[in-house]
């Protein structure tokens, strides 16, 4: 193993583990080994965050861990974030993602997210119980590509309904999907909304995809 | 056995006594109940005769053997401090968490529960519901778990992180929320002549922490408003949301009566683990099949829920809350259709 491979994996590794002060050590050390700061961010610490979602998938990892996992990567790429060049960044795609309204419940959200960003994604988190003119805002302002949108209570659902009908009368190019607890591929099918994803490591994959079409 | 009186069926599953039918309850049907009379939540706190004969109306089309007689289980919060948000529909939520850290959970005192105006209004429609149908019905209130209030002070993320970041401070947390949970439930068994008090631990869900962190945090704590609600001579009953398969086992170290489980948990499954030492309560899928199904999809499940129990030790009830604009139809079928 090359020390470069050795810093990455250690990165990776520190990030599964949420040991932020190691995280922080190593970004530092990637940088005094000329090792690029860009990719020391995604084969390191995202490298890191895609195994924690394989463990969250595998119920190896639960709410708390990913959150200090979170924790110890932004450590990271507050290090590397001023040594990344412009031009490396690549768009790969705006993602609006929100509670719907009358529904306060954003852990799932804010899982989704994380890793969301952690895949290079834009996201614009308009928060929770959002009223359905913020999303349609964020759209037309941003031309957001792909909104998510989740709901926790079983009568948040309806909300969910009129956001999705909402959307794809005025932007019916924008794609949406859907997720939380009561929510499934049915319901998802039935309101028109284009993906569903049973959990937050789906969700990555389904939005990928999504914004492959 | 069918000429069994509805509470004395619940008694007979919990005692795994064989029976023809399986006893039905929500278990949680209060707000869906109150919403089905047009009853808004402030309107229940004010008019506790509403609220009482909103539940009754309820009763009278699903003619439930158990019933959910007090339903404002996050009350203490309020009490605590946070401020809160009051919606037509549907439970009260936390707006702000009043403990930020350690110096402000410090100057926080165990609130008062005769000084809780919102708990003396449910109390008075819970008095209202036993006196009318307490004989007949097995009767239960529901009350926040220790590990559930402790992260709706805190707000539950910050709770997290601090298990692992300040773990000290997360349980003195815990020991705060749990001494006012003890405090609450003395006072509600004094008031209220219930069979069942039920724990209620969504933020324990087996979809949010590890085993290793419910065995920690949630369990030890549980444990202890067991032993409250054990000494004032009531079942305990305990709900915990998502996908608790994993933790089973662990589970049985509180003393309980009944477990309610969520939709995700095989009844077939936690019936092998648990044999007949805790009854069953659950689990229909109270999204997809009661919010959002047809009657027809409702008794292929129930039956499904049946079967997989086994017949003993199981009431058929949601796998959570009955949400409110639930389809009547939806749960009025249950009854007819609980044969073994």
């Amino acid at each position: 193993m090359t020390a470069k491979d050795e810093i990455l994996n250690g990165l990776a590794d520190a990030v599964v583990k949420g040991d932020e002060s190691k995280c922080i050590e190593l970004a530092n050390k990637a940088l005094e080994n000329n090792i690029d700061a860009y990719e020391a961010v995604i084969n390191g610490c995202t490298c890191g965050m895609s195994i924690v979602s394989d463990k969250y998938e595998k119920r190896e990892m639960f709410v708390p861990e990913i959150l200090m996992a979170a924790r110890a990567m932004n450590g990271a790429v507050e290090v590397l974030k001023p040594h990344i060049k412009a031009d490396e960044i690549k768009e790969t795609g705006k993602v609006a993602i929100a509670v719907v309204l009358g529904d306060i419940h954003d852990i799932g959200k804010n899982l989704v997210k994380l890793l969301l960003e952690t895949a290079g994604l834009t996201v614009f988190d308009l928060g929770k119980d959002v009223v359905p003119e913020d999303i349609l805002d964020n759209v037309r302002e941003e031309k957001t590509d792909l909104v998510a949108l989740s709901a926790l209570m079983t009568t948040s659902m309806m909300e969910m309904k009129e956001d999705v009908k909402l959307l794809k009368e005025e932007f019916p190019n924008v794609k949406i999907m859907v997720g939380g607890a009561p929510v499934s591929q049915e319901f998802c099918d039935s309101i028109g909304a284009d993906g569903y994803a049973d959990n937050a490591s789906e969700a990555i994959r389904v939005a990928q995809r999504l914004l492959a079409e | 056995m069918s000429d069994l009186g509805h509470k004395e069926k619940v008694l007979a599953a919990l005692n795994f006594e064989p029976m023809d039918s399986v006893p039905i309850c929500g278990p949680f049907q209060g707000y869906w109940g109150l919403e089905y009379s047009n009853v808004s939540v402030q309107k229940s706190f004010d008019n506790p005769d509403l609220a009482a004969e909103a539940q009754l109306k309820v009763l009278e089309k699903c003619d439930f053997d158990g019933l959910e007689v007090f339903w404002d289980w996050q009350t203490p919060l309020q009490a605590a401090g946070c401020e809160v948000n009051i919606t037509e529909v549907g439970g009260p939520s936390t707006r702000t968490h009043i403990v930020s850290d350690a110096s402000s959970l410090d100057a926080l005192d165990v609130p008062d529960p005769s000084q809780d105006k919102r708990l003396k209004s449910g109390i008075e429609t819970a008095a209202k519901l036993i006196d009318s149908i307490g004989d007949e019905r097995y009767v239960y209130y529901d009350l926040l778990a220790p590990f559930t209030l402790a992260g709706e002070l805190h707000g539950v993320e910050k709770m997290m992180l601090d298990l692992y970041t300040d773990p000290d401070f997360v349980n003195a947390l815990l020991s705060f929320a749990t001494e006012t949970l003890k405090v609450y439930n003395k006072y509600l068994t004094d008031s209220l002549d219930v069979d069942g008090v039920f724990m209620c631990d969504p933020t324990a869900s087996g979809e949010l922490i590890s085993k290793a962190t419910f065995e920690t945090y949630s369990r030890p704590y549980m444990k202890e408003i067991s032993d409250t609600i054990k000494a004032a001579g009531k079942d305990v009953m305990i709900h915990i949301c998502g996908d608790v398969s994993d933790r089973l086992e662990s589970i049985l170290e509180i003393p309980h009566e009944v477990l309610s489980v969520d939709t995700p948990v095989d009844l077939a499954v936690a019936r092998k683990v648990m044999g007949e030492r805790v009854t069953l309560l659950g689990n229909l899928d109270v999204a997809n099949t009661l919010f959002n199904g047809t009657p027809d999809d409702v008794r292929a499940q129930v039956r499904n829920r049946i079967d997989a129990a086994g017949g003993v030790g199981h009431i058929l009830a949601g796998g959570c809350d009955i949400a409110p604009g639930t389809p009547m139809e939806n749960v009025e079928v249950w009854k007819e259709n609980t044969t073994v």
